[in-house]
């Protein structure tokens, strides 16, 4: 009789406890959910400064090959107005309602004279320079709609000043 | 008789393919994550369609430059430290003279400005940047959601 029941024991099917498991499982998700962020999705412009001892930049906008585009801030920072070469009044340029959006087609203008003027000179002319000129207080959303219509525009060389 | 003990028969919920979505939920968050830096500021970065794709491998130091609301007289932000520009020339004059007893270059610099950031202060940070013998530069956007 003895016999039996310790057969009957060694009998006894095994069960794996899942209930811990779980518990770690949703802990592990949990933190993972909290500690999480998402791969953002940055953009670099690159760019060079001139080397030691480089002396200034010839910005001699007589030359076919260097231009200057001007931002001048206005309305507190939230626009500004976009001329090209002191001469060609390219208009406003504004902050959108949503963060994504400029609102006017100054850049638009822009990137279509700049195409212009690459292709006058020469797509595979490497002195060709745009000079971005901002005045202290312009935000940098301008400065970087110039800087991606340079770079739509295939312009080789930008540089910054500011205007005083 | 066979068929009342049928009835009895306790519900069970299979949680086998629970704990399956599970792991699978936690397999997409790992890859998908990316863990917190400490170099890297909470800005909303300027748009931009053209930006080149961020070298990931290349050690840049970056430089966040954040709006002139969120500054107070501290506008640069380098490791989550708060410089002035002062404090950023002497940093990056520190660094330089720690490369140069390394023997060895400074690294590019990666100027991560907040869309609202003043243009004078991305100015500033490139002449620190020239002065501490860096000179290639990125400048980092963010790709517009539409």
């Amino acid at each position: 009789m003895r016999g039996m029941v310790y057969k009957k024991h060694l009998k006894e099917k095994h069960k794996l406890e899942m209930a811990p498991l779980v518990d770690i499982v949703f802990q592990l998700l949990i933190f993972f959910l909290v500690a999480t962020e998402m791969r953002p999705t940055e953009a670099d412009f690159k760019t060079n400064l001139p080397g030691k001892g480089a002396g200034p930049l010839d910005l001699d906008t007589k030359k076919p090959d260097v231009h200057r585009v001007f931002l001048e801030s206005t309305e507190k920072g939230n626009a500004v107005f976009v001329t090209l070469d002191n001469y060609k009044k390219l208009g406003y340029m504004r902050a959108g309602k949503t963060e994504d959006l400029l609102q006017g087609d100054a850049f638009r203008k822009l990137t279509e004279s700049l195409r212009g003027a690459v292709e006058a000179v020469g797509t595979n002319n490497k002195n060709f320079m745009l000079v971005i000129n901002g005045s202290p207080d312009t935000r940098i959303k301008f400065i970087a709609g110039a800087l991606d219509a340079a770079v739509a525009a295939n312009v080789p060389r930008i540089t910054f000043r500011g205007l005083n | 008789m066979l068929l009342k003990q049928a009835d009895k028969k306790k519900a069970e919920i299979n949680i086998i393919p629970m704990v399956d979505i599970v792991f699978q939920l936690i397999i997409f968050f790992l890859v998908a994550m990316q863990v917190k830096e400490n170099k890297v500021t909470k800005l909303n970065l300027p748009r931009a369609r053209w930006g080149g794709k961020v070298a990931e491998k290349e050690s840049a130091l970056i430089i966040n430059v954040v709006s002139p609301e969120r500054a107070g007289g501290r506008p640069y932000r380098v490791l989550l430290h708060k410089f002035s520009l002062k404090e950023l020339n002497r940093y990056l004059q520190g660094e330089l003279a720690l490369r140069e007893r390394q023997k060895k270059k400074m690294p590019a610099a990666r100027i991560r400005a907040d869309m609202n950031a003043e243009f004078k202060n991305i100015q500033e940070a490139l002449i620190a940047c020239r002065n501490a013998h860096i000179w290639k530069i990125r400048v980092t956007t963010k790709k517009p959601t539409n």
